[in-house]
């Protein structure tokens, strides 16, 4: 019988959740590198309707601007991005700019994926490339003005957009890598982090809760204060919510965050479950209530 | 007593067709109140037995008997979902501030009883798992339970009140 409490989590995720190795021949396959990133960066969830084709878009996302309707990401020629070469892609994901041009809103979160690395936008590329393909056309955004003026984005851009991935700096290589899924990946901050007026993510109450979330939801501040967020959490809390969905009272998460652990987080190495619970511990404490 | 009657057919899933079933309906307030309450205690069963399993897990707090006692009380509860969501009492119609059932549970009932017999499922598997003392798979079993069971059916038919 095990009695200690103190595990680690890296070693209490190993002792508890196996995964399979990976093999990494068929850029599709589900056990490929970008499969990896497909699942951290909960592709799916957004460009996935409800009873819809997988990846063919039209899921609505309601927020305080107006509904947003996702593109389709199949390798479909004309409705999807099938004609999109890994330098389009990358581009759409690191400067939020279409092939034709067209400047993204940032409900596509690219302010996160701007800082996915080279290799994992080419991975999510390859296996992009080899789903299904499907010639779904969705909706048009349906917004409210001004934001339905995409040329507005101009100023989003000068105010809130910083391009590429950001530098490590000296950080601790297991912090790195957990800011980096929190960031580039599963861009965590584009719900827990509050927006201001003008859709930009207010980075002073970074994580710290959201009281206008996608869909109407309110999003709970993570991050370690005390009163406020997760600060009474302990590592092992955090890997059961992250792999199970369970939280330290026994509720299992809803809505959208059902979706982000199914998704994503219970897809993530043991090793990145503990890199990601390290950068959760690290990050500063704000006291908001959301 | 004091509340009007509360009948609200499932007008959405009238429109999609005969084949679907219905969630049983129900005619008195006074009712409803009642089985708003059940299912709240139900889910509080639920969350008691999943901390249970957590903490066997986590700390090795408790013994593989109460794994599989808490795995039962879901298994069993499961069962009980449907019976306890007659049409009528959704957030929207209930004056219970505590409620979060959303209405689209009776809009997409079939899909609302197949979450609960996914759950079900997932909470008897854990349950044989811990009678027969397989620790090694216990954690896959309780990540499929919270994530397939809970979580399927919280995703889209539950909204998280404070």
């Amino acid at each position: 019988m095990r009695s200690s409490s103190r595990f680690a989590a890296a070693a209490l995720a190993a002792a508890l959740f196996a995964l399979p190795s990976a093999a990494q021949e068929d850029a599709g396959a589900e056990d490929s590198p970008g499969a990896y990133v497909f699942h951290a960066a909960g592709c799916h969830g957004c460009h996935t309707a409800k009873d819809g084709v997988a990846l063919a878009g039209g899921r609505a996302l309601e927020t305080p601007f107006g509904t947003f309707f996702s593109p389709n990401i199949t390798p479909d020629v004309e409705h999807g991005i099938g004609a999109w070469s890994l330098e389009d892609f990358r581009r759409a994901l690191r400067e939020g700019i279409g092939p034709d041009g067209t400047t993204y809103y940032p409900s596509f979160p690219y302010d996160n994926f701007t800082r996915m690395s080279d290799a994992d936008i080419a991975a999510l590329y390859g296996y992009l490339m080899a789903q299904p393909a499907s010639g779904n056309v969705p909706p048009k955004h349906d917004l409210s003005f001004p934001f339905s003026m995409r040329s507005l984005l101009v100023v989003w851009r000068a105010l809130y957009f910083e391009e590429g991935p950001r530098p490590d700096a000296g950080l601790d290589p297991q912090l790195a890598r957990g800011r980096y899924l929190a960031d580039a990946l599963t861009h965590c901050g584009a719900c827990h982090t509050p927006r201001t007026m003008l859709g930009g993510s207010d980075d002073d109450l970074y994580l710290a809760g959201n009281a206008q979330g996608p869909e109407g939801e309110k999003v709970p501040n993570i991050t370690p204060d005390k009163a406020t967020g997760i600060g009474d959490w302990s590592e092992g809390d955090l890997l059961f919510l992250l792999k199970a969905g369970m939280m330290p009272d026994g509720d299992v998460v809803s809505g959208s965050m059902a979706e982000v652990v199914r998704e994503s987080t219970r897809h993530y190495t043991n090793e990145d479950i503990a890199a990601l619970i390290a950068w959760m511990g690290a990050i500063p404490a704000i006291e908001n209530k959301p | 007593m004091k509340k009007i009657l509360v009948v609200v057919p499932a007008l959405a899933g009238l429109l999609l067709g005969a084949t679907l079933t219905f969630a049983p309906a129900i005619t008195q307030a006074e009712d409803s109140a009642t089985v708003v309450h059940e299912r709240q205690q139900l889910m509080k069963n639920f969350g008691g037995a999943m901390k249970t399993i957590g903490g066997y897990l986590q700390g090795g707090i408790g013994t593989t008997e109460e794994v599989a006692a808490a795995a039962g009380v879901i298994a069993e509860g499961a069962a009980r979902i449907p019976d306890l969501f007659p049409a009528g009492t959704s957030m929207n119609d209930v004056m219970d501030p505590k409620t979060g059932a959303k209405p689209a549970i009776w809009e997409q009932w079939d899909d609302f009883v197949a979450d609960a017999e996914i759950a079900q499922a997932r909470a008897t598997t854990l349950q044989e798992l811990a009678l027969a003392m397989d620790d090694a798979a216990l954690g896959g079993a309780f990540e499929a339970l919270g994530n397939d069971g809970c979580g399927g059916c919280h995703k889209e038919f539950r909204e998280k009140l404070e």
